[in-house]
Formats: structure tokens, C-alpha cells, sequence
């Protein structure tokens, strides 16, 4: 699969934009700006990325707690200004300040996100049902973490997608952790791409620190999708820079294959999503060293602005909670 | 050991008595037979004498009601054994209400609870409450009727709509001023707690403090006394089927026996025969041969009496009351006329115990010192007859088959005549106009 | 006015809804039957793609509902026991419930979750219960609760239409109970008490079931004693129509509160404090509450010992009163009882 060079551009730009949003917001929250907690994403923005940017505008998009959505709510069409405004609470913010870090945009296909590890899942199905339902060739994905496969609720959903053939993309990201506890202690197997040979439904497992991989793992499966065939699993292998959440420590008292060693750490660092794109880019011509300095700088300018567009932005109402609670 | 004071049983029906005061304190020493607690009942006002002497200890509280043979206090016969009872049987008000311990001093009435000494409000519900304040009602004059005494919102309408709460008042004085027709909302009391006493009713009859017509010349106020002597009356007619019959009287004979009378005893300053004592005598006497006449009618029973207790009207400027001169029918002529003259100037004084205007069986209504020839009395329920007795008067007659200049009479017995026939009413007032024409028959 | 069955007005309400807008599916584990009878005829006039037939997947069967409600879709869920719907909690009581609040009202839920409920059928511990004061503590949700066919089909049509998620508490022990129902369309609104019994000396707050018991129980206190209940039913809980059941406990100044659900914390101690709070200076006695026993619903013989019975009703009624018994002699008798 070629790649246009418009494309190869803008996933890297939409990494690199991701990449200084997060910073943004762990910036903001230690200086008392966020008044809120935050789950960095740093590490982990290629596969949100090339799912985002595979989708269409009325396709529906489910994400998880990483970076609060930042890498995959990005590139389906978040502003980072409604996205770090909810993160300080503000009217303008993307649930108008009412979550905090629950991020929604009904208009370009994110119906937001809850507090369970996989509790999306069930709702994904529904709405790729509605998808499937209204024909139009609508379809959904779900991404999400590994901790999400030990939930229930998301084999049910699976169940319910692979019976019903429902247009679902089922998309995890397995960075081995689900706070501090290793996948290994949890899981019996490493792949968890493997689920899906129990609904009876294609998977693949897929090279999460590549964005370009990422991408042309997605688009069978999304094609498939809107094909009425049904849903797939795809398993993105990738991993976290820093830890679960900001301003804990990031390690586990279980030490069999329970931390996060500083090597494991340094060696994925290695592999930097953000590096790998740049070299190849650089390599392929596509990009020149200036390229890549000023597309740092504009996204480093972009967070600047949404950090003081968040700022002078007025705090809700709250005679706007009747309103907010039930629809007319 | 100490004695106890308890509730004395002062009538077949009496169950309970207030306590009205305490004319001691608590430790204060008492002599026998010294009054040392007043009571009172739905019928009487009655003093509890000491039954021996000691100290006072206060079981119950006045305000609070006791049963018959309750112990309410005891009399210790020394200090120490007062500081025991004081200790074992801690005054009423910090008891809240906890059951007496058995203690020799009261083991025969242990069963019966204490009151607390300060009675707890009574309970008013919030909807009761907020009424009251929308209403502006004192809530602690209204009776509860809810769960446990609790005071309503409907006890709280019913106590605005129907007006303020009848003052206390003691059954006595509460006889006494309906009898003269007096308003009890227009006496101020000033017993215990307000409590109006037979003395505040005669004060304020003396004072003539009844309501003061405050309409426009042309409009009586159609209230207070006239509106209580009214309801009286009519319920009385509306109660009962009145009939009266008049008979006329050749009273000179009874003239005639009165002076007699009274010439004998000129110079016994106790006695002064009047015609009404005449009157009752032989009213009396004629009841002993139609107990009929001499009934009242209660509920489905007509009640027979033995005794004539002979009510005796009492024009007062006031108003009028009716005393009782019980066993009549035992009395002579002179013990007729001492016990009358006694009541009526009991009436005057305001000085009538409750024994003495109630119990009634048969009344008679004197207007002679009016220059009427007839009335129809109006029945005083629950008795079944009222003789009325007009003036007398000298007029021709025919007496002894001529015409004469004789003291002539008109006598009016309204009856109840679903107790009485016109038969037996007819032949009674016929009965009592022999005896007033041949005194000396009263005598056989 | 023809009389129908409960469970016949549900499905009629179906019909009606499924009919009018093809956006509503029915969705549930062996929807296309129910044991509870309200089905007929469903799939045979709507087919497999509107009456879902699905796994036993709780979770995925309300999850999945909540997104496709938020697009665009009205789903109809049918849980057969409302005790299952438990198995979908975070789907309901966080999803269904608090999404569009979370999103800052940005997106609508419209969704219904029918939850046979009720006990009196000696089910046991989880097939008996009326769980409403889950529902009632969770802003987000509505809840209805219909006493009659004619609330169940008004309140169930509404319900459909509603752009909110609605918990819809149909009663198991009603689903044969027969009653007028116009044939003419008609909706119950939500938030409007219906007073079924007018009287004056004790209000009696009633819901689904105990609706017609504390009815019977009504009968016999003014045959017997004299006693007169004014029985508001609220037909759905949230909304609450605090108004109509404060208005009757102005006139009685007595509240006696029957619910199904556990007496802890049940709707019944819910709306005794609102009228507490707001109706406190209008009450001539405490407030009473009979509702279950704090207990789990025992199966068989020792159901009758939990549930609330309508001599229980009857006591309450007196307590309020401070009559000293109301003794129904029996002549009511809730099913179940032995």
C-alpha cells in the first residue's frame, strides 16, 4: 500500500501535535492550571492516529482513557482547545466542563467516554448496530486498552459484533499494563489478537509504534467493515512513556514481571512513534529538517494558544445542569 | 410510718379528681385533721383533711387528675423518714412519669402511675402547629383528640371555629351562674390557675358585671346572659311536650292559717311563715300521692323519687336560681320555712354549695309578687312538672252558695306529658288547691 | 371502554411505537417470546432486524442500546426479570444514566429498559425484586412504574418517545390483570400522579403492583371501619409529581407510603422525606412506609413474611390514625400469600 505524501505528512504532524498537547496538559497540571488528573499517551500516539485519520467524519469513534482520548480524538477532529479547555474545567470545554476529561463531539463521531476500563465496549456495538441499521456504510471503532479484555462486558460486545456482523472495529492497544500489573500476571497469552479467533472474526496483530503500519493494518479491516462482513480485531503492540497517571509513581510492588523496568522504558523509548515517522520521512525525502523544526514549532504554538484560549474561558453555568441532564 | 393522703370517694360515680391545691408545702408539717389538699370533681369541690399529722411529701402535683384511692402524698412522721420517701419516692417532677416503686408506703396503690409535678405539653402535630399560627390559637388551650392526646389541625379549627375554650370553672360556681343566667366568658376567676370560683360568680353578680348591650340603641345583643337564659328555655320546650293547666284557688282558708301561723311564732325571729312555704308544704304532700309528678326523665327511663327535693325559684336582679330543699316532704311547716329562708339568702350571698342547686325533683315558681293572674311556667328538664303560683287576690266568689269577697289564687302546672297523663296532672294541682283551700288537710 | 390485560397494552404500545418510527428495535434475550406475554405478534410484523433476539449478554444488550440510542436509534430493551438488569449495571446506572450529563448535554439517550419486576410469585431472591430506589438515586434516568393497562400503555408509548433513558417497571403480577383501555391513541404523560381512590382521612402513595392491593385494602377500611384512603399512584417516579401527593397530604394531614422495594432506603423513605421537607406543617402524625422487609426476597413459604401484605397497609393506615387496629379479617389476601 503507497501512501500519499499528504497523508505520510499528516500523520506525522497529527503525532507531533498530539505529542506537544500531552506535554501541554501535564505542563498545565503541575503548574495547578488543570484541575483535573491526567493519563499521559506519550508513546502511544500512532495507532489512534491512523485510526482517526482512517475514518470518516460520520463514522463513530470510541476511545479509552489514554491521554483522555488525545490520540485518537485528535485526528477524528478535536480541537486541542476544546480539549484542554475541559480539562480546566471550562464552558467551552469538549463536555462544556461537565466531565473534566470526558471528551465529546457528537458532530464528527465521538460520543465520548466513560469511567469503566472497557466500558465502551457494549456501547460500541450498539452504536455500530445503529450503523449497520441505518445502511449508509457508517461503522465504528473502539479502541482501547489491554486491561479492557479482561472485562465482560467487552466479550460480550464481541459476541454480540461478531454474531450480528456488525461494522466494528475492535482496536487495542497493548502496552502490557494495566496500571503496574504486567499483562503476564493477567493474561495467559501475550497476543490478545488471539480473542478473536474465539467470536470466529479476522485479527491481526499490528506494530503499534508505526504509524504507517498502523494505517495500512486499519484499512481491511475498516473496508470490511462497510462491507457489512463484520468486525475485526486488531491488536497494536506499543507502550507508555511515562506512567499510568500523572504524578504517581511508575512502579509495581510486584516485581516478578510487575514493573515497568527503566530499561524495558528506555528501550521502547527507542522506538519513539514520533522518531520512527521522522526518519522515515526524512529518509524518504519527504520531509527536510526544516520541515520537521517548523511543524514543532506550529504544534508547540497551537498548545500555546489553547492553553490561553482555555484559560480565558469562562467556568459553566451551573443553571445548566437540569438542561444538561435530561434531554427535552 | 407515713400516712398516706389519698383521693377520698365522693360519689357512686366518681372515678377521678383534680387537684386543685395544695394548702401545704412540701415538707411542711401538718396537723391532723387540717385541710391539706383540695380536689374537685365534675360535681363537687371537696377539702381533704389530714388523717394524722406529719410531713408533707408531695406525690402528685396539682393540674393532674388522680384516681379514687390514689395516694397523692404522705405524711411523714419525722424529718428522717420524710428524707427516705423523699429519696424512694422522688417528687413528681423528676419522676417523668415513671410507675411508683413499691414501697410500704404505697404497696396497696402501687399499680397506680404517677404524674410528672409539671404536665407536659401536650403534644400538637406540625399540622397542628402551623394552623395554630395562621389562626393565632394558643395551642395550650386546645384538647387534643389525635394519637396519645396529640392536638390536630382539625382540634386547632375546631377550637377556632367553636371560639375560645371555656375558662376553668368549678362545677358549683358553673351551676350557680347558669342558674342566673350569667356568661361564664364575662367572670374573671381567681381560684387556682383562673379557676372561676362560686365566689367570683357572686362578685360578679353583685357588681352587676354582666355584657353590656354595646349595639346601637335599636339592637339587643342577642348573647351572653339573654342568650344563655334562651337556650335554656327553648331547649327546654323543644325537648319536651309542655302542657299546663290552671286551676283557680279560694285561698283565704291558707290566709287565714298563715296568720295563725305566724302569731304563734311572732316572737321567733328565726322563722317568718310565708305563703310559699305553705305552698311547698303542701305541694310537697300532694307529690307523695303522685310520685309521677315527682320523676325525672333520663334517657329511656322514667326515674321515680322517694324524697321530694323541692327546687325553690330565687328572683335575683341578676337573674334567677333555683336552690334545692332536699327531703320536703319530711319537713314541718317551720323547718320548710328556715331551710327556704336559708337557701334563698345562700342564693343572695352567693354562698350555695353544688349539693344544694342540684338534684332537683319537682320545682315550683312563685310570681305571687307580681300582678299577673297566671303564667305557664317552663319545665326545668329533667324533672316532669313545674307548679306556678300567681298572685293573690280578693275577689267576689261564690262561697258557700253566696256571693263572697274571698282571696282568690290561680295555680299553673306545666307538666311533661310524654311522663305525665292529663288524668293523674289534673288530679295532682286539684290536690294541692284542696290543701291550699283546708290547710288542715295537709295534716292527714 | 373495552378491557384489555396488562400485558396486552404493553404489547399494543409496542406495536403502535414500532409502527410509527422505524427506529425502534426491541432487544433482549428471547424478546421474540417473553414469558411474560408481551410479545404477540411482534416478530411476526417486525422480523429478526427489529425484535433482537441476542446472547445472554446483559451488558452488551443495555450497553448496546445506549449506543445505538446516542445514534440516532430508539431501542427497546426487555431484561425479562428486572433483577437481570443488574448484570448490565454500569451500562445503565453510568452509561445510560450519565453520559449525556457528562458530555454536558451534548448527546440524547433515548432508550427504554422494560424490567419485569415484582415479587409474589414465590421466585425467590433474584426474580422477585422491585429494585426502583437503584433507578431512583441515579439522576439520568426516568422511571415508570404503571399500576394499570391503561398507565402501561400510555406510560410505555411516552416512554418510547421520550429522549431520555426510561426505566419501565412493569409488574409481573399485573401482566393479567384486565382494564379499560381506549382504542383511540392515547399517551400518559410522565410526571402527572394519577389519584385512583379519592377519599380524605389518610393518603396512601402507591406504586405498580401495590397499587391494587392498597385499592382492595381501601374497600374493606371503609366498608369495615369507616376509614377513608386517598390512593395517589405517581406512575413514574422521576419525574416525581411531589405536587399531587403534597396537595392530597394537605387534605388528610396523614401519609402512609407503600412500595415493593426494600424498606431501606426504598422510594417510600424517598418521598416520606419529601414530604417531610415540604409538607412537614400539614402532617398530623408520622409519617408510615410498608414496604419489604429488610431482607432478600426468600423463595416459597417465607415470601409472604418479606413482602409487604395488605394487613401490613391496614396497621399503617391505623398507626397514622391512632386507631387501635383495622383488622381486614383476611378479606384481602395478596397473591402468594399461603
Amino acid at each position: 500500500m503507497e501512501l500519499s505524501k499528504e497523508l505520510l505528512i499528516d500523520l506525522y504532524t497529527t503525532m507531533v501535535r498530539i505529542r506537544r498537547c500531552d506535554e501541554k496538559v501535564i505542563e498545565c497540571l503541575f503548574a495547578g492550571k488543570l484541575i483535573t488528573f491526567y493519563h499521559s499517551c506519550q508513546g502511544q500516539e500512532a495507532p489512534g492516529t491512523a485510526l482517526g485519520r482512517s475514518l470518516r467524519k460520520d463514522d463513530y469513534l470510541y476511545y479509552n482513557h489514554r491521554g483522555h482520548g488525545l490520540p485518537k480524538v485528535l485526528p477524528k477532529g478535536m480541537s486541542p482547545k476544546t480539549f484542554i479547555a475541559e480539562h480546566y474545567g471550562r464552558a467551552t470545554g469538549a463536555a462544556k466542563g461537565y466531565a473534566g476529561f470526558h471528551n465529546c463531539d457528537i458532530e464528527i463521531g465521538i460520543p465520548g467516554m466513560g469511567g469503566m476500563v472497557g466500558g465502551e465496549a457494549t456501547l460500541a456495538a450498539g452504536t455500530a448496530l445503529a450503523c449497520k441499521l441505518r445502511g449508509k456504510g457508517q461503522v465504528t471503532a473502539n479502541m482501547f486498552g489491554d486491561g479492557a479484555t479482561g472485562r465482560g462486558p467487552f466479550h460480550e460486545a464481541m459476541l454480540m459484533s461478531a454474531t450480528w456482523k456488525l461494522p466494528l472495529i475492535w482496536c487495542v492497544e497493548n502496552n502490557r499494563y494495566q496500571q503496574w500489573t504486567c499483562i503476564s500476571l493477567t493474561h495467559p497469552k501475550e497476543d490478545l489478537a488471539d480473542f478473536a479467533h474465539g467470536y470466529g472474526i479476522p485479527s491481526a496483530v499490528v506494530d503499534g509504534q508505526d504509524v504507517i503500519a498502523c494505517y495500512e493494518a486499519l484499512q481491511p479491516a475498516i473496508e470490511r467493515a462497510r462491507a457489512g462482513k463484520g468486525p475485526t480485531l486488531l491488536e497494536f503492540k506499543t507502550y507508555r512513556f511515562r506512567p499510568h497517571v500523572e504524578g504517581f509513581p511508575d512502579f509495581s510492588v510486584q516485581c516478578e514481571g510487575g514493573c515497568r523496568p527503566e530499561f524495558e522504558v528506555e528501550e521502547w523509548k527507542k522506538r519513539d512513534p514520533i522518531k520512527l515517522m521522522e526518519a522515515t520521512l526524512l529518509e524518504k525525502g519527504v520531509l527536510t529538517e526544516a520541515d520537521i523544526e517548523r511543524i514543532h514549532r506550529e504544534a508547540t504554538e497551537e498548545m500555546e494558544e489553547a492553553d490561553r484560549f482555555s484559560a480565558d474561558s469562562p467556568w459553566p453555568d451551573p443553571k445548566g445542569l437540569d438542561q444538561a441532564l435530561y434531554a427535552d | 410510718m407515713a400516712l398516706p393522703i389519698n383521693i377520698p370517694k365522693l360519689g357512686m360515680t366518681m372515678e377521678l379528681a383534680n387537684l386543685v391545691e395544695w394548702k401545704f408545702s412540701e415538707g411542711d408539717w401538718v396537723e391532723k385533721d387540717r385541710v391539706v389538699l383540695a380536689i374537685e370533681t365534675e360535681k363537687i369541690s371537696w377539702e381533704v383533711p389530714a388523717v394524722g399529722s406529719g410531713y408533707l411529701h408531695i406525690i402528685v402535683e396539682i393540674g393532674n387528675k388522680a384516681k379514687v384511692g390514689a395516694v397523692v402524698g404522705l405524711l411523714c412522721p419525722t424529718q428522717e423518714e420524710l428524707a427516705e420517701v423523699q429519696k424512694q419516692l422522688p417528687p413528681a417532677a423528676a419522676m417523668a412519669a415513671k410507675p411508683v416503686p413499691a414501697t410500704a408506703a404505697t404497696a396497696r396503690t402501687a399499680a397506680v402511675p404517677l404524674k410528672t409535678a409539671e404536665k407536659p405539653p401536650a403534644p400538637s402535630s406540625p399540622a397542628a402547629r402551623r394552623l395554630a399560627k395562621e389562626l393565632n390559637v394558643d395551642l395550650s388551650g386546645v384538647t387534643g383528640t389525635g394519637p396519645g392526646g396529640r392536638i390536630t389541625e382539625a382540634d386547632v379549627r375546631r377550637f377556632y371555629e367553636e371560639g375560645p375554650p371555656r375558662p376553668k370553672i368549678t362545677p358549683l360556681a358553673e351551676e350557680v351562674a347558669r342558674q342566673a343566667g350569667l356568661d361564664i366568658m364575662t367572670i374573671q376567676g381567681t381560684g387556682n390557675g383562673g379557676t372561676i370560683t362560686k365566689e367570683d360568680v357572686a362578685r360578679t353578680l353583685a357588681a352587676g358585671k354582666t355584657p353590656e348591650p354595646s349595639a346601637p340603641v335599636r339592637a339587643i345583643p342577642f348573647t351572653g346572659m339573654r342568650k344563655s337564659i334562651a337556650d335554656n328555655l327553648y331547649a327546654s320546650l323543644h325537648n319536651t311536650a309542655q302542657l299546663t293547666t290552671f286551676t283557680e284557688v279560694d285561698a283565704t282558708e291558707m290566709v287565714r292559717f298563715r296568720d295563725l301561723v305566724r302569731e304563734e311564732y311572732k316572737n321567733d325571729d328565726t322563722v317568718r311563715i310565708s305563703y310559699n312555704d305553705i305552698l311547698i308544704m303542701a305541694t310537697a304532700r300532694a307529690l307523695k300521692r303522685f310520685p309521677i309528678m315527682n320523676s325525672n326523665l333520663v334517657g329511656d327511663e322514667i326515674l321515680l323519687f322517694e324524697a321530694v327535693h323541692m327546687g325553690i325559684a330565687v328572683a335575683l336582679p341578676e337573674g334567677l336560681i333555683v336552690p334545692v330543699l332536699k327531703h320536703a316532704d319530711k319537713m314541718n311547716l317551720l323547718e320548710i320555712a328556715r331551710g327556704a329562708r336559708d337557701l334563698a339568702h345562700k342564693a343572695r350571698a352567693g354562698t350555695l354549695t353544688v349539693d344544694e342547686v342540684t338534684g332537683g325533683t319537682f320545682t315550683i315558681s312563685n310570681t305571687s309578687m307580681f300582678p299577673v293572674d297566671g303564667a305557664t311556667p317552663i319545665l326545668k328538664p329533667p324533672e316532669t312538672a313545674i307548679l306556678g303560683i300567681s298572685r293573690l287576690r280578693e275577689k267576689p266568689a261564690v262561697y258557700q252558695g253566696a256571693i263572697a269577697i274571698r282571696t282568690m289564687m290561680v295555680l299553673s302546672l306545666t307538666f311533661d306529658h310524654r311522663v305525665a297523663d292529663g288524668a293523674p296532672a289534673a288530679e295532682f294541682v286539684g290536690t294541692v288547691a284542696r290543701y291550699i283551700e283546708n290547710p288542715s288537710l295537709i295534716l292527714a | 371502554m373495552r378491557e384489555i390485560k396488562y400485558m396486552d397494552a404493553i404489547n399494543e404500545a409496542m406495536k403502535e411505537e414500532m409502527s410509527r418510527d422505524e427506529t425502534v428495535y426491541l432487544i433482549g434475550e428471547d424478546v421474540s417470546q417473553d414469558i411474560w406475554g408481551t410479545s404477540c405478534d411482534l416478530f411476526e410484523m417486525f422480523g429478526s432486524e427489529r425484535v433482537r433476539d441476542t446472547a445472554i449478554s446483559e451488558a452488551a444488550i443495555i450497553g448496546s442500546a445506549v449506543g445505538a440510542a446516542i445514534a440516532g436509534y430508539r431501542p427497546v430493551v426487555n431484561t425479562m426479570f428486572a433483577d437481570f438488569a443488574m448484570c448490565g449495571a454500569d451500562e445503565l446506572l453510568h452509561k445510560a444514566a450519565k453520559w449525556r450529563f457528562t458530555h454536558g448535554g451534548k448527546i440524547r439517550i433515548p432508550m427504554v429498559v422494560r424490567a419485569p419486576a415484582g415479587g409474589y410469585s414465590r421466585l425467590g431472591p433474584e426474580h422477585s425484586q422491585c429494585p426502583e430506589s437503584l433507578f431512583m438515586r441515579t439522576p439520568g434516568l426516568k422511571i415508570a412504574m404503571p399500576s394499570t393497562p391503561y398507565d402501561a400503555k400510555g406510560l410505555l408509548k411516552t416512554a418510547i418517545r421520550d429522549n431520555n433513558p426510561v426505566i419501565f417497571l412493569e409488574h409481573k403480577n399485573l401482566m393479567g390483570h384486565t382494564g379499560p383501555v381506549p382504542e383511540e391513541e392515547y399517551l400518559v404523560p410522565f410526571g402527572v400522579a394519577d389519584i385512583k381512590r379519592e377519599g380524605t382521612d389518610v393518603t396512601v402513595v402507591a406504586t405498580g403492583f401495590m397499587v391494587s392491593l392498597a385499592q382492595e385494602v381501601a374497600e374493606v377500611l371503609q366498608q369495615d371501619h369507616d376509614v377513608s384512603l386517598e390512593i395517589v399512584d405517581p406512575r413514574t417516579l422521576e419525574p416525581l409529581d411531589l405536587d399531587t401527593i403534597l396537595a392530597s397530604v394537605r387534605k388528610t394531614k396523614h401519609l402512609v407510603v407503600v412500595d415493593e422495594e426494600t424498606s431501606r432506603c426504598g422510594p417510600a423513605a424517598e418521598i416520606g422525606m419529601l414530604v417531610m421537607e415540604n409538607a412537614f406543617d400539614y402532617l398530623d402524625a408520622p409519617i408510615k412506609r410498608v414496604a419489604a422487609a429488610n431482607y432478600p426476597i426468600p423463595g416459597g413459604y417465607l415470601e409472604q413474611f418479606v413482602l409487604p401484605q395488605p394487613q401490613a397497609m391496614a396497621d399503617a393506615v391505623a398507626a397514622v390514625l391512632g386507631r387501635e387496629k383495622l383488622d381486614l379479617q383476611g378479606k384481602v389476601v395478596a397473591k402468594g400469600a399461603m
